[in-house]
């Protein structure tokens, strides 16, 4: 039986057609590229999360929107240690056993003002009143103190003297109002915290000789530099924060990771079920032909935006319905594009030939007539990805993005939509806007090179 | 070859031509130094089997081949002007103006968009002619192209045409710029035999009165022994005979001209052996063929009409057809395309409804409705088809193709499967490791040997060969038919034998059948169909045969 195996045979073996295919592939420049991107994309997607620490996908409201490179020490907003107790922490500063934090606190100094018919009656911080309040002078900016410590609006910087007028449209008329303005302290103070299995044993606080303390808190953007076991600890950003200081990078991978999870499942919807649509009502032709495309029309008549509109308000939007919708789109076309392909196919002389040979219509089909349509097949399928890309970007776009369980999850499209919402006016935070599009358009560059060199190597008058 | 003498009035001259296509695997040389000559008003033909480089060299001396592709190298002259090195604007000039063309298949090389009629005055427009003077010239060349009804016929679309009325419009239309040179491409291949001794007759007839020159490429060897004055033989790139016709037929110098001239099947040739020997073909079951067959028929039609439908037309392909066929003989069945053989032929295999009428397979009815029935019925009668690459599936290997009726009819399966694959390929004479090789990776003849060996994978009694030669080189055709001759006395077979080539059935057929427009018109052993023909039909079929000498063939 060595016509199978036999090793003395190698000279005489075939060569199958889709070695050749590949074989015109892998000549193909553009196509060999396009695939060495879209490789790399995925393995961006699937690991790029290694690149930085996953704590910074927390939020760091006091870090706000910084350009790529920028890097902070990692501390989160609030921390309680008490000795005795769990130490708030997580990931890798946990298994330290001795934290110093560095923090600059920030002194709040609190005004009270107090108008009376259009002037101003008194001034006092703490217990002592002023005659005069220069908030020109001080050196952070002053804002309005509304309830529960919210900032208001900000001040003018204005000069206030008592028995004046205040400046036009400050306050509103006999109205009693609170200020705080804010600035920080030029002191570092150390607050060190030794660990025992995340349990605090001991706790020194204050500048030069470090006091032991129960109890201390530690407030994220007060800290100016997190040393454990001697290192310091830093966040690094490579492509910059969001403006809730969430990592960009880290947002870029996760949203990818759904973009292309939804474009890789919908692209098989389409093909398991566009294929076998299409290839059984090619092959079977007339009735049965006629209603199966039929249906496909009447489904092609439906506006797709609709369709997923409707699905999203009655069942949320949830992440499988999203793929349902999607798939269930686009195998309308694949079906069209194969029941073409089919109905040539089918008049050729081995299509007789394999019934003559007792073969069922079942294996007619998908044994010997699907293999010669798999160059436009997956050219379409190749196309339908970047298709249903920008499909769930649009509804991304449109606010309503891909939810699992409750929670909304990036995508690509949601990052560009969020990019552009805080661009700022003459694009400072250009960095929001263009990773996201970048990794984007990357992938769908590769996608279609990949696709137009796939069809070039599929075509055997291409040489 | 040896350089012609190159004559100071001859028309064209080609020397040391070379093309080489530059494919995915390197460099393939298709055209190997060919050097020939044309006068004025000389009618050389380029002879050779497929791949031999000869349309190729027709292209080249057009100068249509793709420059991205292909690599002309050489001299081509004509009138003295190099072609080669000429500007594309001179070329285009010359094209059409000096140099006609008309190209193979009559089907393609009209745009189905355009009128005929302006496909005809397209080349005098071109070159500057006024309309109205171009339409009347187009007028009158459809007319002596023998196109009827020419001034309607002007402002039909190709469709409305058929094969031979294409042929003829294009052939007008190469006429249309009065060139010097006309180079005929396979001018006359897709078409039947009637039609192709006329559209040759009319062509032959406008280039003597013009006093044209004609470069005729064709494959058939008979219609250069009628139309040309000298001819080329061409081998793998090579000219490797040049002689006037009546030198080439008589006294073949070369081994392979004796050996192509020797393979073509002949209609004029005292009847071969088969008449001489008829115990040789009933090696099976003991049939008595020949004339008054006794034994019950293997294959019995009764009655059998089979009609197409298209839109509101109907075509009847077989209209009422009845007969027999008997165990291990070989029934010939000839007509023009569209008679209605092939239809017939897929009708007995079940592969078409017929309308009214039967078919019975060793006296069990064939009813394409009914897949057990029609499963049983294909385990005793097979196809083979036309078309030798197309009927196997490109994407499997020649195992997997073999064994395929096998599996399906759960004839054998593991190690046995192998066996009887090895078996088979033995048996049509291939190599046993050919196995693993795919189609495209075979000849045209060995494509259709292993459609020969999937056909026999069933062990049937009948075996239909549809046009199983048609698409074959002469030298292959000999062998594939020496094949199934001898597998029809090894295996005891009975073969319906369709074909065109009424000269291939004659060789091969114990009786024929004549089939026009859907009827039997003349059925008989084929000693006497040829000997004797009755039917006016046969008759002219026989009559436009082209016999390759020129000595009894001459249009």
């Amino acid at each position: 039986m060595s016509i199978l195996k036999g090793n003395n045979h190698v000279s005489v073996r075939g060569v199958a057609p889709w070695r050749l295919v590949i074989c015109r592939l892998r000549r193909h420049r553009l196509a060999m590229a396009g695939l060495g991107l879209l490789v790399f994309m995925c393995l961006f997607v699937l690991a790029g999360g290694c690149l930085v620490d996953t704590r910074a996908e927390q939020t760091r409201l006091w870090v706000g929107a910084r350009p790529p490179g920028f890097s902070h020490p990692h501390c989160q907003a609030e921390m309680i240690f008490e000795v005795g107790g769990v130490a708030p922490l997580a990931g890798k500063p946990a298994r330290c056993e001795r934290l110093v934090y560095e923090c600059r606190p920030v002194v709040w100094r609190e005004f009270r003002i107090v108008t009376r018919r259009g002037e101003i009656q008194s001034i006092t911080e703490g217990a002592t009143s002023l005659d005069e309040l220069d908030l020109s002078t001080l050196a952070g900016d002053v804002f309005e103190r509304l309830e529960g410590n919210v900032d208001g609006r900000r001040l003018p910087k204005v000069k206030l003297v008592r028995g004046e007028r205040p400046a036009d449209g400050m306050f509103a008329d006999g109205q009693r109002v609170l200020f705080a303005g804010w600035r920080e302290t030029g002191q570092l103070e150390r607050v060190s915290v030794r660990l025992v299995n995340q349990r605090v044993t001991e706790i020194r606080a204050g500048v030069g000789t470090m006091i032991p303390v129960n109890r201390r808190v530690v407030r994220g953007h007060e800290v100016e530099k997190v040393i454990g076991d001697g290192k310091e600890l830093r966040l690094t950003h490579p492509l910059g924060t969001d403006e809730l200081g969430r990592d960009m990078l880290l947002r870029v991978v996760n949203g990818g990771r759904v973009s292309l999870l939804v474009a890789a499942v919908a692209t098989t919807v389409s093909l398991l079920v566009g294929v076998s649509y299409g290839a059984v009502s090619g092959y079977a032709g007339g009735a049965t032909d006629a209603v199966l495309m039929r249906v496909v029309d009447i489904l092609y008549g439906l506006p797709f935006i609709f369709l997923v509109l409707v699905l999203m308000v009655v069942f949320n939007r949830n992440i499988i319905l999203l793929f349902a919708a999607l798939g269930l789109v686009q195998w309308l076309t694949m079906a069209r594009i194969v029941r073409g392909h089919m109905m040539s196919l089918k008049q050729q002389e081995f299509v007789e030939a394999a019934r003559m040979g007792g073969a069922s219509p079942f294996r007619v089909v998908f044994y010997h007539l699907l293999p010669h349509a798999l160059g436009p097949i997956v050219v379409y399928a190749t196309l339908t990805v970047p298709v249903v890309i920008l499909e769930e970007s649009f509804l991304a776009f449109i606010g309503l993005p891909v939810q699992f369980q409750g929670t909304t999850l990036d995508s690509w499209g949601s990052l560009v939509h969020m990019g552009m919402a805080g661009l700022g006016e003459g694009g400072q935070k250009w960095w929001l806007l263009v990773f996201p599009s970048l990794a984007m358009v990357l992938t769908l560059f590769g996608l279609n090179c990949f696709g137009d060199g796939l069809r070039d190597s599929l075509d055997p008058r291409q040489t | 070859m040896t350089p012609s003498n190159t004559h100071s009035e001859d028309l064209l001259v080609v020397q040391d031509l070379r093309v080489t296509y530059r494919g995915l695997r390197g460099s393939v040389l298709a055209v190997d130094g060919l050097s020939l000559s044309i006068a004025a008003g000389e009618a050389v033909g380029l002879v050779g089997e497929s791949g031999s480089g000869k349309s190729t060299a027709g292209l080249a001396v057009m100068g249509l081949l793709p420059s991205r592709n292909a690599v002309v190298t050489g001299s081509v002259r004509f009138r003295g002007e190099e072609l080669l090195t000429v500007s594309p604007e001179k070329m285009r000039g010359l094209r059409g103006d000096s140099i006609g063309m008309v190209f193979q298949d009559p089907m393609t090389s009209l745009n189905p968009y355009l009128t005929v009629g302006a496909q005809v005055m397209e080349t005098p427009v071109a070159h500057g002619m006024s309309k109205s003077a171009a339409r009347s010239l187009a007028l009158n060349l459809m007319e002596t192209m023998n196109i009827p009804a020419a001034q309607d016929a002007f402002h039909r679309f190709p469709h409305h045409y058929s094969g031979g009325m294409r042929q003829r419009a294009m052939t007008a239309s190469a006429f249309s710029g009065d060139p010097a040179l006309l180079i005929a491409d396979e001018p006359t291949t897709a078409l039947d035999v009637i039609t192709q001794d006329k559209v040759l007759r009319l062509m032959k007839e406008e280039l003597k009165r013009r006093g044209m020159a004609l470069l005729l490429i064709t494959h058939d060897l008979g219609i250069v022994a009628g139309l040309c004055d000298r001819v080329v033989v061409m081998k793998d790139g090579r000219g490797v005979e040049t002689a006037p016709v009546e030198r080439l037929f008589t006294r073949p110098v070369h081994d392979y001209t004796k050996r192509l001239l020797a393979a073509v099947p002949r209609v004029d040739t005292p009847m071969p052996a088969a008449t001489d020997q008829p115990g040789a073909v009933g090696g099976g079951p003991a049939a008595g063929h020949g004339e008054k067959p006794t034994a019950r028929p293997v294959v019995e039609i009764k009655n059998l009409t089979v009609e197409f439908t298209s839109g509101k037309n109907v075509v009847r392909a077989v209209d009422d057809v009845s007969l027999s066929i008997f165990p291990g003989e070989i029934l010939g069945l000839v007509g023009e395309s569209g008679s209605g053989k092939s239809t017939l032929a897929r009708a007995v295999a079940g592969l078409i409804t017929p309308v009214r009428g039967t078919v019975e397979v060793l006296g069990r009815p064939v009813r394409p409705r009914d897949r057990r029935a029609l499963k049983e019925a294909r385990r005793h009668a097979q196809l083979v088809f036309q078309d030798p690459r197309g009927s196997l599936n490109g994407r499997l290997p020649v195992e997997a193709i073999i064994s395929e009726p096998l599996r399906n009819f759960g004839l054998a399966r593991g190690k046995q499967l192998l066996e009887r694959t090895r078996e088979l390929l033995d048996i049509v004479r291939l190599p046993g490791d050919w196995a693993t090789r795919y189609p495209h990776e075979l000849s045209g003849g060995q494509c259709q040997r292993v459609g020969i060996a999937r056909a026999l994978a069933v062990n049937p009694d009948v075996l239909l060969c549809d046009e199983p030669v048609s698409a074959l080189d002469v030298s292959i055709q000999a062998d594939v038919l020496d094949l199934l001759k001898d597998l029809q006395e090894r295996l005891a077979l009975t073969i319906v034998f369709i074909s065109h080539d009424l000269a291939v059935v004659r060789q091969f057929a114990d009786r024929v059948a004549v089939m026009c427009e859907g009827h039997i018109v003349e059925l008989k052993p084929a000693a006497a169909l040829y000997a004797t023909a009755e039917h006016p039909y046969t008759r002219d079929l026989l009559a436009a045969v082209p016999i390759p000498d020129p000595t009894k063939y001459r249009l």
